[in-house]
């Protein structure tokens, strides 16, 4: 079938459907059922051009379009028969975007991606289709979602492509070599670009992929892009140019062609006479340890990439209580510290005993996904999360981990080969973690032999070679030292390490550590996991790169180091530590000196005036007597005009330090909370700046905020108001669309019996609606929210 | 279309912010700056406009060659008279919500001027996509009406996801629609735009809120209360 070992797809269908005067209208699909003698009839024009593969009109066919499954069946089995009809010799089942958005930048969940496709797949098997052509797509998560429903519903080969605008991206901000590495890991049998521009400009796109790819490239270009601003769709690259430039393409190893938008039979039949005339270029791919998001890929080859540590809950209270909260605004936020402290990739654990971890890890991964570009090493001893999270995450993550036990690879082998993840294996098996480094060598090989066996490529195992406290053992440093070097030489696999157990029990550890680190490196670590907050640590990864070579002419180094002196917080005896500064540029009348840094909005000034208050007085006087009142004053010149919003902000902001300030001062058990207040803005709605502004405000007047974000759903919000004994529950949505998802969640509550008020407010929202929905209040603004709360709880 | 070709003005995020001649001091001065900066820097601004002849075969407004029936009585009035149809749609994409969601992360004063800045930009953007309409128009003798959008009036919200079609915004601007059809990304534009024969008078759609061309996009709104116009 194939032309002398190419492949030929075929070209678009919708043009060429306006051509005989359809109506394509929102549902071109329909045509399929409407008019069927002219689909099968582009369709035959594309059959002798000699295309080898006719793509069903199936490109948009699923359910959330079409209003039901029954519809999507009808729809593709009608489009896989007219292809076949028009003497296809390989039928496609063309599968589009849903036209929704993913979670969190959109409220479609995975799943509900996951379950569009499946209807599709299970459609397109039944009515015989041949392959599966997932194309258009922006989303790599999209298109992990369809490929999944592709490979867990059929046994059908599944091409992928993506569409990528003028910067070399996607919409959602992934590369051709993203898409390449990560797409390819997942089991797509061939990758590539399709639509996006005219072949000429896809060019550097499609080399792009030909240097990560593992399976075979595609090229769909569209037939130019039209010009902007003529106001007619007229496609500029006529068929001889469209193959000629194609054909450069197949020269540097595209393996299967085809066109999209604009493209006609003609285009077509002159690629085929491209394909003819040349053979296929034997292509080698360099094997690579990568990691990917969808918007960044890590390659340490060659030199070392740092893991963040941060996300684990053990021994960080902050942590434990956002994942206990499902409030994870803290995680998140130290997220965007670690990654602008320089570390590469983030490593993700919401391991604790009392919660649900499989579901909590599930959606921590989606939300830190919006916020950090950073690859994510998925960290968990439960198989169940491993697999959920893995599942939701856009790229190509490391599974932390599998271990030597029988049990343990049985299980995590397969799911790291599923979900294309490179995995860490930890040298420890039935008998404990061995002291000899030789030991730990021999299981590292089992686990490397296993996980070959599995189909995972050699380059995606990663080693640990397990650090133990120095001070239970002293001879065990080095032993693991010996052991990465052992792994790194007879293995040829890439090492990680924790850096940080090394230094347990010891004072000044971040000393040790240090130390330990250099040593690590020296013997041939490569994915250190480390607080990449600590100054000291840093400085040893960027010196360690000027020593192996990985800053090439020490550019980096120098560019970060030059005209700096490096000085370290000193080590001072505890008892004595004063971090307190001597602040001379205020005033010592605190009073004064509070409400003026807050009217002022500078943040820099308040957690010194908080702490000299505290020197002299509680802390509930201190928020009740200074804080409370500078806040007040803000608000009045807000009402009265003489502060505008964000005016009103900053001072919320200062305050809010001073709160922290108080908050991290004060002694377990000691309550420096007036009650807690869950926010949320309702399922089904993204426009969450006003929910944040309320927060802002509030937790300025000494509540505790449980801000759950946006689009959550209403069982959510039971959920949390009842185990965190919430007293008031304030709601947000701004589309009339959306209230009706306010008014579901208030029903639920009730029904639930939580014992709490509920406050509502929004754009679309007034007195009467928030009556119709079954609130208790409505908050017409930011200060209306604070007065409903001291009604609520009585302050 | 680099973010560079478009700007943000500073009167403008003032307005969206609710200014009414405050004194700024120097640290909002500089948030100002920065977050207007953040907001060109994550932008990737696109548009895309085509035009169809106008027809009516069942009494409503049809995008010529679409099957896309306009429904409503306000949409039809709007367009009486109109020989042709814009559609335009532009958008930010999806780079500058993460980069609030970072920012917000971080500040709530950030946050809100960094989506002020970015009501700005897509404004300017949406003027731009506009222009070149107006200026196609002329050149071909037609004058060219004001921004419609689904929602206003009582022109369907759920015509959106076939305006958006029509000018295929999902596959060429990465426009999708929730199922409560709000636009992600949220800096986002979808109008019709009407083109009469010169000299025809143009129709505004009203004077209430609710068909205000910039209902959608209005942070008066939002934020609970009207522009006084």
């Amino acid at each position: 079938m194939a032309v002398n070992g190419f492949t030929l797809l075929d070209g678009a269908m919708g043009t060429e459907l306006q051509k005989r005067g359809l109506k394509t209208g929102a549902l071109p699909e329909l045509l399929n059922l409407t008019d069927p003698e002219i689909v099968r009839a582009v369709h035959k024009d594309y059959v002798n051009a000699g295309a080898d593969i006719i793509t069903a009109n199936t490109f948009g066919a699923n359910a959330r379009k079409l209003g039901s499954e029954e519809r999507v069946r009808e729809v593709i089995a009608a489009g896989i028969r007219l292809a076949r009809e028009a003497g296809a010799g390989r039928v496609a089942l063309d599968l589009g975007p849903t036209g929704a958005m993913l979670a969190p930048m959109g409220t479609m969940s995975f799943e509900e991606a996951y379950g569009l496709f499946r209807e599709q797949v299970a459609a397109g098997m039944e009515a015989g289709a041949d392959l599966v052509l997932i194309e258009t797509m922006s989303d790599l998560l999209e298109a992990k979602a369809a490929l999944l429903a592709v490979k867990e519903n059929s046994d059908l080969p599944v091409y992928v492509t993506m569409t990528f605008d003028r910067d070399g991206r996607t919409f959602l901000g992934t590369s051709p070599a993203i898409a390449a590495v990560t797409l390819s890991a997942l089991g797509a049998d061939a990758v590539g670009i399709n639509c996006s521009l005219g072949p000429e400009e896809i060019i550097p796109f499609a080399r792009e992929m030909l240097e990560w790819a593992t399976v075979p490239v595609i090229v769909q270009p569209n037939a130019g892009l039209p010009d902007a601003t003529s106001g007619e769709t007229v496609y500029p690259v006529g068929p001889e140019e469209f193959a000629r430039t194609v054909g450069r393409m197949l020269e540097a190893g595209v393996l299967i062609a085809g066109g999209c938008c604009g493209t006609t039979p003609e285009h077509i039949r002159l690629l085929r006479a491209e394909m003819e005339k040349r053979a296929p270029v034997e292509r080698s791919v360099k094997r690579r340890t990568v990691f990917t998001s969808a918007q960044r890929l890590v390659c340490p080859e060659g030199g070392i990439a740092v893991i963040g540590e941060r996300i684990n809950p053990t021994g960080k209270k902050k942590i434990k209580e956002a994942l206990r909260s499902q409030c994870f605004d803290h995680i998140l936020s130290e997220s965007i510290s670690q990654e602008e402290a320089g570390a590469e990739i983030l490593d993700v654990n919401a391991g604790l005993p009392e919660i649900d971890e499989p579901g909590t890890l599930t959606r921590l991964v989606t939300a830190l996904q919006a916020v950090t570009p950073l690859p994510l090493q998925i960290d968990s001893a439960d198989p169940e999360a491993v697999d959920r999270a893995c599942r939701v995450y856009a790229g190509k993550p490391i599974i932390n981990s599998v271990n030597g036990k029988e049990e343990s690879l049985r299980v995590i082998l397969p799911l790291a080969k599923k979900y294309g993840a490179a995995v860490v294996g930890l040298t420890l098996d039935e008998n404990g973690i061995p002291d000899r480094a030789e030991d730990r060598l021999r299981i590292a090989k089992k686990i490397l032999e296993r996980a070959l066996a599995c189909g995972i490529p050699r380059e995606d195992v990663l080693i640990d070679c397990l650090t133990m406290a120095v001070s239970t053992n002293q001879r065990l440093a080095g032993e693991t030292l010996r052991a990465v070097r052992l792994v790194t030489e007879r293995l040829g696999v890439g090492t990680v390490l924790g850096v940080s157990n090394i230094s347990f029990g010891l004072p000044a550890r971040e000393l040790i550590n240090a130390a330990f680190l250099a040593g690590a490196l020296a013997q041939g670590l490569t994915l250190p996991i480390l607080n990449p907050l600590s100054q000291r640590y840093m400085d040893v990864v960027a010196s360690w790169r000027v020593l192996s070579g990985q800053d090439k002419n020490a550019g980096q180094y120098i560019e970060s180091y030059v005209n700096k002196t490096v000085t370290y917080q000193s080590y001072v005896n505890k008892k004595t530590d004063n971090v307190m500064s001597t602040s001379d540029v205020m005033s010592t009348d605190k009073e004064v000196d509070i409400t003026q840094i807050v009217l002022s909005g500078r943040k820099m000034f308040i957690a010194d005036a908080v702490r000299r208050a505290l020197e002299e007085r509680p802390p509930m006087e201190v928020i009740n007597d200074l804080l409370i009142p500078a806040i007040n004053a803000a608000g009045e010149r807000f009402e009265k005009g003489q502060f505008f919003l964000p005016q009103l902000m900053a001072s919320a902001e200062t305050v809010k330090l001073g709160f922290d300030v108080i908050r991290d001062r004060a002694k377990t058990g000691e309550v420096v909370s007036k009650g807690k207040i869950l926010l949320a803005t309702v399922k089904g709605d993204i426009h969450d700046i006003g929910k944040n502004i309320v927060k802002m405000l509030l937790s300025n007047y000494g509540y505790e905020i449980v801000d759950l974000g946006r689009d959550v759903d209403p069982g959510t919000v039971v959920e949390v108001t009842l185990r965190e004994h919430i007293k008031l529950v304030g709601l947000s949505a701004l589309m009339t669309t959306t209230v009706k998802a306010m008014a579901e969640t208030v029903e639920k509550l009730r029904a639930a019996g939580a014992d709490c008020k509920v406050m509502v407010g929004g754009a679309v929202l007034n007195e009467e609606y928030a009556r119709l929905v079954g609130a208790d209040f409505y908050a017409k603004d930011a200060q209306e929210s604070a007065r409903i709360a001291a009604d609520v709880f009585g302050a | 279309m680099p973010a560079s070709e478009f700007s943000v003005e500073r009167s403008e995020v003032l307005r969206y912010l609710g200014y009414r001649g405050q004194e700024l001091g120097p640290e909002l001065e500089g948030l100002l700056d920065e977050m207007s900066q953040r907001c060109l820097e994550s932008a990737r601004p696109r548009y895309v406009w085509r035009v169809f002849p106008l027809t009516a075969e069942s009494g409503q407004p049809e995008l010529g060659g679409t099957g896309i029936v306009l429904r409503g009585r306000d949409i039809q009035k709007h367009l009486d008279r109109g020989v042709a149809c814009a559609v335009m749609a532009a958008t930010l994409g999806l780079e500058p919500e993460r980069e609030m969601l970072r920012i917000g992360r971080r500040s709530t004063t950030g946050e809100i001027v960094f989506n002020a800045a970015c009501t700005a930009l897509i404004e300017s953007v949406a003027d731009v996509c506009e222009g070149e309409i107006r200026a196609y128009a002329k050149g071909r003798g037609f004058a060219a009406g004001y921004r419609y959008s689904p929602g206003y009036g009582d022109f369907p919200l759920e015509q959106q996801t076939e305006i958006l079609g029509a000018v295929e915004a999902g596959t060429r601007l990465g426009i999708t629609l929730t199922d409560s059809l709000l636009m992600v990304p949220k800096k986002s534009v979808s109008a019709l735009i009407g083109l009469y024969p010169a000299g025809e008078g143009i129709r505004r759609g009203g004077s209430t809120c609710e068909t205000c061309e910039n209902y959608e996009h209005c942070e008066f709104r939002k934020e609970g209360f009207g522009c006084g116009g």
